[in-house]
């Protein structure tokens, strides 16, 4: 074979294992003892906000920005929705969800 | 044969940029995590206290590190919401009260010292104020409550652990933001004990002192500023009424509701699913149906909307996040 088949074989491999990976992904059946750990970002006073939802039902109900001294919201959507995904990060680390003020800052996150 | 090979090579190249599409225009991200592991805010010895029927519950140890986070649960909603960090050192074993509508919390340890600051949260801002220095020795382990006395509202820290076990008594007055030593304990030095508030007075039991459980049990009247002693949690007497007596221990979860106090859980020979019902009105103890979470010590215990509700603690080696609400109607079933 030449150095053009090999290259065209593994591409084709790399292809089906992409397509299989893809719907295996896709396919895949919620195990019973697996909880699914979610953000979502919700508007609220002018601002954002965000819940941690755990198998459907909002565990953690962020109206105020984690952590910060006085009633605070997100400037953005996006800015919540990175303090709830280092949330959801901790929780599914074994860690305890809190955010701290230095975390706050590190991430650029800005608050009203 | 170059055609195919070129689309091939377009092909993954769309299938990789639609994955990475995917997962960058949702509103939703999020993960997944065994239910066997999910510690959700899982902690020990955490310091509470509940304002407007809603608990706050933070500091604690999780079993790693000591805890400076702080929380308010909604029992309505089953949710939990971060506040303002606790602004001194992390700690365990600290304590807590409401009192004119706000929270404080102080004392407990950093896992070096046995602390003495003290600290007001005010709900409605969200923020945290440091306030007079506890004025008893430096300790952990003290029951918290707050009483009404001529009408004001006073927060107390009694007993605890200072290197030695204590039995003092110490009341805080909101307004004047200082602390005056009141009538201690006439029994029973301890750490870890529980308290309970009926009828504006404070119920004093369990613990531990010199590796012992405390039977002593009293009740504490700030407007006379005197303690009443009650009958031992113990069976000591010759009649039958503590026969079946055996739920002394410490570290037990403890709250009122409709009158009556309870205990639930701490550590006793082991660690104990057990709750017991307290009527001030007969001094007796009744057995209720057992906690039906694992058996845990250092939990929180705490009363809203006249609704008992035990949660976090610990086992020996892992911290708990789950939350029960105890039913006290229910009926005790030993095999339950």
């Amino acid at each position: 074979m030449t150095k053009r088949n090999y290259l065209f074989i593994g591409s084709i491999l790399v292809l089906l294992a992409a397509v299989a990976w893809h719907f295996a992904g896709r396919n895949q059946q919620q195990p019973a003892d697996m909880l699914a750990v979610v953000v979502e970002p919700f508007q609220i006073r002018q601002g954002w906000g965000y819940k941690v939802n755990v198998d459907g039902k909002t565990f953690i109900y962020q109206n105020v920005v984690p952590g910060i001294a006085g009633n605070h919201v997100f400037r953005s959507k996006e800015d919540a929705l990175r303090v709830g995904q280092l949330m959801v990060a901790k929780l599914t680390s074994h860690q305890i969800p809190a955010v701290t003020a230095a975390e706050i800052q590190q991430l650029h996150i800005s608050y009203e | 044969m170059r055609n195919i090979r070129s689309y091939s090579l377009l092909l993954i190249a769309s299938l990789v940029a639609s994955c990475s599409k995917d997962s960058t225009t949702t509103d939703k991200v999020g993960n997944w995590i065994r239910r066997s592991e999910f510690e959700g805010v899982a902690r020990s010895a955490a310091a509470s206290f509940v304002i407007d029927n809603k608990a706050y519950v933070g500091t604690g140890y999780d079993g790693t590190n000591r805890l400076q986070d702080f929380w308010v649960y909604d029992v309505d909603m089953n949710q939990w919401t971060q506040k303002a960090a606790f602004p001194g050192t992390a700690r365990n074993n600290a304590s807590g009260f409401a009192a004119g509508g706000k929270g404080y919390v102080g004392i407990g340890y950093d896992g070096l010292n046995k602390l003495n600051d003290f600290y007001q949260y005010d709900p409605a801002a969200n923020s945290w104020t440091k306030k007079a220095n506890f004025a008893g020795t430096a300790r952990y382990g003290a029951v918290g409550f707050s009483l009404t006395k001529s009408g004001s509202e006073y927060g107390f820290f009694a007993t605890g652990y200072d290197g030695n076990w204590l039995k003092d008594n110490w009341r805080y007055d909101p307004v004047a933001d200082s602390w005056t030593q009141v009538q201690s304990m006439n029994l029973g030095k301890r750490t870890d004990a529980s308290v309970f508030v009926i009828n504006n007075k404070a119920y004093v039991c369990m613990g531990t002192a010199n590796s012992a459980n405390v039977t002593d049990f009293a009740s504490y009247d700030a407007d006379a500023d005197n303690w009443t002693t009650l009958r031992s949690i113990s069976n000591i007497s010759d009649d039958s009424y503590d026969d079946a007596y055996n739920f002394a221990g410490y570290a037990a979860a403890a709250f009122a509701i409709k009158g009556k106090g309870y205990i639930a859980s701490g550590l006793k020979s082991g660690l104990s699913t057990a709750v017991w019902e307290y009527d001030p009105a007969s001094d007796l103890w009744t057995q209720k149906t057992d906690f039906e979470g694992a058996g845990r010590s250092y939990s929180t215990g705490f009363a809203a909307k006249d609704r008992g509700f035990v949660v976090l603690g610990t086992s020996s080696s892992q911290p708990f996040d789950d939350m029960w609400e105890f039913n006290p109607a229910a009926e005790y079933n030993k095999n339950d």
